[in-house]
């Protein structure tokens, strides 16, 4: 299901969308709609784009009803308008429309910011499920990666590097001189911020979700003894897979996730992480950002 | 927290620390120290995840030995932070002084210390 979900590249827009947008297929309701449902083709935070059986007016403003499929989202109803509406192809029934969303109130706004990020861990669950497969989800590569992506004195390597690729064979001159070693060049001056991986050999006993006060308890099971764990301003809570009765083994931490980002960006104050926990092989289980956990009343 | 298990704590992730890099290997061997020391899994995984997330502010070595006054738990003390050292098969020069410092300080003889290496040893292929 989750291969439905990728990042989509910037392309020519007709509609003055801002953020990502994301290719995802939800159901939208509204009695102002042709058949009085459409589909989502893509979504962001600022607007999206809807196949419905018939032509939209361009200018009204139909009011949306978004139906998540996955229980990390609530539905939630949304004003947009209208930019632009055309058939599909020969097919009287298929039609495509982009509609900016006009959030009224707040908690509008709120709610398409956190739909957003949700979007957004998804296709970055969609992208470490392929480098999983690839056997390479390991420590070193989340170290390299804020590693490489924050650190401003990185240098590509050298054309003469071992390390260049392409094709080889003498070269018709002489090759220039090495340059000056750059190791002290390349070394980061502070260390990054490193991912945690937490060994565990344990089960999921359950958990205890509450959205309002966005306040998560997960209970772990070793052996006969139930540990719980409190994630506190939980801002994102996903079962990526079945957990039930899967052996936990590991619990993976960071500071800096493209989605803990996104949320300082938002101007949230707490410092949040991102965590995983994963099964044999890496495989993600459940995925929770909030405040760094601690242990509840056991 | 007792002020000497917190010590004997904040000593044990300076060890995991001392080269700025913080192996599989030594995250094991610390998560079975830590449950030896009567933590449970939930505090394990809170004190693992606020402790590895970031280097040590405060990198002083612990006086470990104005913590524990019996020369046992000192001792003690000592050996649990040696598993760590061997728990990757090599010592770095940074823990290496860490525990000669330590060594030191407590007046071990060449006889002890050499009885806390080989228990440590043992321990770490626990």
């Amino acid at each position: 299901m989750l291969s439905r979900f990728r990042n989509k590249e910037k392309k020519a827009q007709l509609v003055d969308r801002d953020g990502e947008r994301y290719d995802v297929s939800l159901r939208v309701l509204s009695r102002d709609l042709p058949g009085y449902r459409g589909v989502t083709l893509d979504l962001s935070r600022s607007g999206v784009q809807l196949e419905t059986h018939g032509h939209l007016e361009l200018g009204t403003e139909p009011e949306l009803t978004f139906e998540f499929d996955r229980g990390e989202l609530e539905s939630f109803t949304c004003r947009a308008k209208v930019v632009w509406s055309r058939q599909q192809g020969t097919n009287e029934r298929k039609f495509h429309s982009g509609l900016t969303f006009l959030p009224a109130t707040d908690d509008e706004r709120r709610q398409l910011s956190r739909m957003s990020t949700v979007l957004q861990t998804r296709t970055e669950t969609d992208l470490k499920t392929l480098l999983e497969q690839a056997r390479r989800l390991d420590p070193e590569l989340e170290r390299s990666y804020p590693n490489f992506a924050s650190n401003p004195t990185f240098r590509p390597p050298p054309e003469n590097s071992l390390l260049q690729t392409g094709p080889s064979g003498p070269p018709s001159t002489p090759p220039p001189p090495p340059p000056p070693p750059k190791e002290r060049q390349i070394r980061p001056e502070t260390p990054p911020r490193l991912g945690v991986f937490i060994p565990l050999s344990v089960t999921l006993e359950g958990y205890t979700w509450n959205r309002a006060s966005g306040t998560l308890h997960i209970g772990l099971r070793e052996d006969q003894a139930v540990h719980n764990l409190f994630f506190p301003e939980c801002q994102l809570f996903q079962v990526l897979e079945p957990a039930a009765d899967t052996k936990i083994e590991g619990l993976y931490s960071t500071l800096t996730s493209p989605a803990t980002r996104k949320l300082q960006l938002m101007g949230e104050p707490s410092a949040y992480k991102h965590y995983r926990f994963v099964a044999e092989g890496g495989k993600g289980l459940i995925d929770i950002v909030s405040a760094p956990c601690r242990p509840s009343a056991e | 927290m007792a002020n000497s298990t917190h010590g004997l704590v904040q000593a044990l992730f300076h060890m995991v620390w001392a080269d700025d890099i913080v192996s599989p290997e030594e995250v094991t061997a610390l998560t079975s120290i830590l449950r030896q020391l009567g933590f449970s899994l939930a505090e394990v995984v809170c004190l693992l995840d606020k402790n590895l997330s970031e280097p040590p502010a405060d990198r002083d070595p612990v006086r470990l030995e104005e913590l524990f006054p019996s020369r046992e738990d000192q001792k003690r003390a000592l050996q649990l932070l040696m598993t760590i050292c061997f728990s990757t098969g090599s010592i770095g020069p940074e823990q290496m002084g860490y525990i000669e410092g330590l060594v030191l300080r407590m007046g071990l003889s060449a006889q002890e210390r050499e009885g806390l290496r080989r228990a440590a040893m043992e321990g770490s292929k626990c």
